[in-house]
């Protein structure tokens, strides 16, 4: 009994300590920092910050909003009443959504891009003695039936640019192409995880094509255990004509109340100091062309010279649409 | 003097509700529904299947999860053995566990005939929610005098008589309630149908989430967020009417017996059943490609530095403790107080709001709820707690329904007779009787804090993460290494939880 | 329905609580075993009931040798010291309990019940819920529902302690009568020596 009231009041004191560590620590004018809203997965690492600070007093907190898609539709409801002063990470397919919403004070900028394409298990296709794939048709060939895993393109980021990859591609033929596709057998699964880490067989599933990202190859050479040689090859690679270009943006947001001190963060992203810091942590390729490629980019990471791109203006106005055609064919 | 007092005691879990969940809800129905088509929502093609499919499955899953958990339940209520508080942390502890890793420990368990089906998940659900049957309807179970089954027996009730006629009557309101609130997590259940169901599958949450995140169609996603939870308030309300019955007495009985044939089985069954997926969770973290390797727990543990590859697990593990220990301070006293007094069932009805309530929807409310001086509480670092607690609330009522007969006495007579005395005897003898009630809904606060994910992720966190999102960023990672660090991390949270869970059913149980 | 017990032992925790114990009971007979407590009474009665499995001997209702019948299918009705009655059945439920275990039909339900409580004086408490019922009350209650299956034996567990001294009179000539009137075949263990001279027919002493 006595125990249970001690307990229960140490409980009691914890909160008390937040209510007060609340009362201190919301609304104080401070220009001296900065909220950068991004979404869930952005870990730059430690001290990416360190320089903007050093260069102009402002530390920067780090404001994690969902993921990129929640992140967007958080902003737009609260656009002139922003929830911090700069948001990292509005990809293209969300873009003109935002800016339609007025999230933006001023135009975004162009912070960072990746391809999603089809990635695949060299070791597996070699073991069957196939192949790679090369570009979309390939996909369509009886070689590769049975052996490709797509995410639902409803419910998936990868899943969605693979779609619009196709639909970039084949123009208003694309439900054709669907059609063929679905035919070979290919499986749809909801998420990325399910599709990398259950059905692709580098992970010890069946299907040896995956639609992933540009940068995965070279994430299973840098997290590879046991560790690998130096000089061995990248176990995967990617179907160099099968990648769908994402765009990533940031912007000072609208009703912020530091909008001089949010253009220095903004110039300080897409700066080389911070953009060197990108490919090896978000796995993206920066946007600043002064930065040099790290080796394991270099090494394994495919070069992507023509992937497909969509317009965002088109993408919002028939995203609807071409998903549920899409559900339509492939998931009924 | 009497009523006065007891109506005030229910404010503190409505003042919950009202702050988080209904005042934000009204807010964004005005703003968003106003004007606009509501029937126009469920003519999308997907929508109505996926309140259909919410439907269906969510009474199936409850229905079965009730069925295949009174047997675990009966046995670790009546029965006495090594290990039986250990068994009731491992049936507990799914609750805590993100869907991502469950996901991937349930697909490497399950045949491969199974994966991506309605069974699939169905299994899921029974896995998560069992926990709940137990603890609800197992303190009904344990202060049954055995005296009561033997009399029936002499009757001429055989065990299957026993069960239907006697423990089945008994049980029934406590099946009632943990089927209620079994019903509202199996409707609202999100991550478990993406990784174990088909594609496609979807329930309400989920096609609310598209609408709202995907589509941008916030409006239409609002419509359907207010119909998911005012459907499951009605249905809860309505269901509950036939609840009347009345509580005997929860008595702290010491289980006497040990173990017979038939209970042994199924305390192996359970066992068994429960400790695969976890096993299967703890085996990957360890194992990568082929070979055994420890990478993914010195990463875990700040033991060895990957480059790329940030996680700051004692920054996590800290904001999780805290939140949960920080909604637990909320919700039990809270709870406490509203079950001893609320006498009317709609205060149960009211605090299942929070639940029911898709995560995208609330957290857009209180977005736009809270979003202007002086109610700026979109970055209070309470905002989360508190929105745990209201999630976890029911389940802390539901525990503690045991106190409604334990009433304190009037406090108009306190005054009369001088005082201390009945107080006195309240909180030294019938307090404690209250102790395992009171362990239950600190251990489901706990659990469902440490494991809340939708909501969490949801609103704007600054700086910290919690241990669940944690693990779904590395589980979003390409490599080996992000994915047996995630997988350390859950079974990190497993142990975590459990640890809580038994030190808290220890001190309780004497 | 005569009752015969045969070089009965029984042992728990080391601890022996009865040694080679034998007894007859004849048909329509009421017997009561009178001893203290400890010495092995209500052990003696679980163990006709079938609640315990005993170590040696052996338990015979009508000739027919029960000890390895399990409890619900050896007719034997029970009346526990503390009622045991079921809190979520009215009176009547309560006492239709062992008829609707047996399948009986509603209207034979009824019409038992209907006479049982009659016998037991309770016909107007028909509805009432079990835990508004006094001392007495819920004996009578208890009596009825072990009655009403018409058991072969009937077995009661020292059924007038603890019920004050008037109570305790009346009940102790109702349930003589009832016993007589219903033929009922009766074991009854007491450590009150009158309350057995009251009730039964034939007393046995236990040490």
């Amino acid at each position: 009994m006595k125990y249970s009231l001690a307990h229960k009041t140490s409980r009691l004191v914890i909160a008390l300590t937040l209510i007060s560590l609340t009362a201190c620590g919301s609304d104080k004018p401070n220009t001296q920092e900065l909220t950068l809203i991004a979404y869930e997965s952005f870990t730059p690492p430690v001290g990416a910050f360190d320089a903007f600070t050093a260069q102009t007093g402002i530390k920067v907190t780090i404001a994690l909003s969902g993921d990129a898609g929640e992140m967007v539709a958080k902003a737009s409801l609260t656009a002139g009443n922003p929830e911090g002063d700069v948001m990292w990470g509005v990809d293209n397919t969300f873009i003109s959504r935002a800016t339609d919403s007025e999230v933006f004070a001023g135009e975004p900028v162009a912070v960072d891009y990746g391809d999603v394409c089809v990635n695949y298990d060299i070791a597996a296709l070699a073991e069957r003695g196939i192949d790679a794939p090369r570009t979309l048709d390939d996909l369509l060939s009886s070689r590769y039936a049975s052996m490709l895993v797509i995410e639902n393109a409803a419910t998936s980021s990868p899943g969605l640019a693979f779609l619009l990859a196709t639909i970039a591609a084949f123009g208003d033929n694309w439900p054709n192409y669907w059609e063929k596709l679905i035919n070979n057998d290919v499986l749809i699964v909801d998420t990325w995880n399910d599709a990398y880490y259950t059905s692709f067989t580098r992970y010890g599933g069946d299907r040896p094509l995956v639609v992933s990202y540009a940068t995965s190859p070279p994430a299973e050479v840098i997290f590879a255990s046991p560790p690998m040689a130096t000089d061995a090859p990248a176990p995967t690679s990617v179907a160099t004509e099968t990648c769908f270009r994402q765009t990533e943006y940031a912007g000072i947001l609208r009703g912020t109340k530091h909008p001089a001190e949010s253009q220095l963060l903004i110039d300080y992203l897409i700066s080389k100091d911070f953009q060197t810091l990108l490919p090896e942590s978000l796995f993206v390729y920066p946007i600043n062309a002064d930065v040099e490629l790290p080796e394991s980019f270099i090494k394994y990471a495919p070069h992507i010279s023509q992937p497909f791109t969509l317009t965002s203006n088109d993408i919002a106005t028939h995203r609807e649409s071409w998903l549920e055609q899409w559900s339509d064919i492939a998931l009924r | 003097m009497r009523k006065r007092w007891t109506r005030l005691a229910s404010a503190p879990a409505l003042v919950v509700v009202a702050v988080s969940t209904a005042l934000p809800l009204i807010v964004i129905s005005v703003q968003e529904i106003r004007g606009h088509d509501i029937f126009a929502i469920w003519q999308r093609p997907g929508v109505a299947d996926a309140l259909i499919f919410s439907l269906w499955q969510g009474m199936l899953s409850t229905a079965l999860t009730i069925a295949f958990g009174l047997f675990p339940t009966w046995v670790l209520a009546r029965y006495r053995f090594a290990g039986r508080s250990i068994l009731v942390a491992l049936v507990t502890v799914p609750f805590v566990l993100p869907t991502i890793a469950v996901g991937a420990a349930f697909l490497a368990v399950l045949p491969t005939s199974l994966h991506r089906t309605t069974w699939a998940i169905l299994l899921a659900h029974i896995f998560f929610n069992i926990s709940v049957v137990v603890r609800t309807v197992g303190p009904l179970w344990r202060s049954v005098d055995q005296g009561l089954i033997e009399s029936a027996q002499t009757l001429g009730a055989s065990p299957a008589q026993v069960y239907r006629r006697l423990l089945l009557p008994i049980a029934r309101p406590a099946i009632i309630s943990s089927g209620s609130l079994i019903f509202v997590m199996c409707f609202t259940s999100y991550g478990i149908i993406q990784i174990l169901g088909g594609p496609g599958l979807a329930t309400l949450d989920i096609e609310i989430y598209r609408r709202a995140v995907q589509l941008g169609d916030i409006s239409g996603a609002t419509v359907l967020g207010i119909t998911q939870t005012l459907c499951i308030a009605c249905a809860f309300a309505w269901w509950s009417r036939s609840q009347g019955a009345q509580f005997s007495k929860i008595e702290d009985r010491k289980s006497a017996r040990s173990l017979n044939r038939s209970s042994r089985v199924i305390v192996f069954l359970t066992t068994a059943a429960f400790t695969a997926p976890i096993a299967a969770l703890i085996f990957s973290s360890l194992h990568t490609r082929d070979s055994w390797s420890l990478t993914g727990w010195k990463v875990l543990l700040g033991l060895q530095d990957i480059r790329g590859l940030s996680i700051d697990l004692p920054s996590a593990l800290a904001t999780s403790l805290v939140y949960a220990l920080a909604a637990t301070a909320i919700a039990v006293p809270v709870g406490m107080a509203a079950t001893a007094f609320a006498r009317r069932h709609w205060i149960h009805t009211a605090v299942l709001l929070p639940l029911s309530t898709s995560p995208v929807v609330l957290g857009l409310a209180i977005l736009i709820t809270y979003d202007r001086a002086p109610f700026d509480f979109r970055s209070s670092r309470l905002l989360i707690p508190l929105v745990h607690a209201a999630i976890a609330l029911p389940f802390v009522m539901r525990a503690m329904i045991a106190i409604a007969n334990v009433i304190p006495p009037d406090l108009g007579h306190a005054a009369a007779t001088l005082g201390a005395s009945p107080w006195r005897r309240w909180l030294n003898i019938d307090l404690p009787l209250l102790r395992p009630a009171l362990a239950t809904g600190v251990a489901f606060s706990l659990a469902m804090s440490l494991g809340e994910f939708g909501a969490t992720s949801f609103l704007t966190r600054r700086n910290s993460s919690t241990l669940p999102i944690s693990i779904a960023n590395l589980f979003s990672r390409a490599g080996d290494i992000p994915r047996s660090t995630g997988m350390a991390a859950a079974t990190l949270l497993i142990f975590i939880t459990g640890l809580l869970v038994i030190s808290v059913d220890r001190r309780s149980y004497s | 329905m005569s009752l015969s017990i045969r070089h009965l032992s029984f042992s728990y925790n080391k601890r022996e609580l009865l040694n080679d114990f034998s007894l007859e009971v004849a048909s329509g007979q009421t017997m009561a075993i009178v001893g203290p407590s400890g010495s092995g009474k209500s052990t003696l009665l679980r163990l006709t009931a079938g609640l315990l499995v005993a170590s040696h001997g052996e338990i015979l209702i009508n000739g027919i040798n029960v000890s390895a019948t399990p409890t619900h299918l050896r007719s034997v009705g029970l009346v526990f010291q503390d009622n045991q009655l079921f809190t979520h059945l009215n009176v009547f439920n309560n006492v239709a309990f062992g008829l609707k275990m047996a399948h009986q039909s509603r209207s034979a339900i009824a019409a038992r019940c209907d006479e049982l409580l009659n016998l037991v004086g309770l016909t107007e408490f028909s509805q009432q819920s079990v835990s508004t019922l006094s001392g007495g009350q819920a004996k009578r209650v208890a009596l009825a529902r072990a009655l009403a299956p018409k058991p072969q034996v009937l077995l009661l567990d020292e059924p007038l302690t603890g019920l004050d001294d008037e109570l305790h009179d009346r009940l102790a000539t109702d349930l003589r009568q009832i016993l007589q009137t219903s033929k009922t075949t009766a074991l009854l263990v007491t450590h009150d020596l009158a309350e057995a001279r009251t009730i039964a027919d034939t007393i046995t002493h236990l040490q």
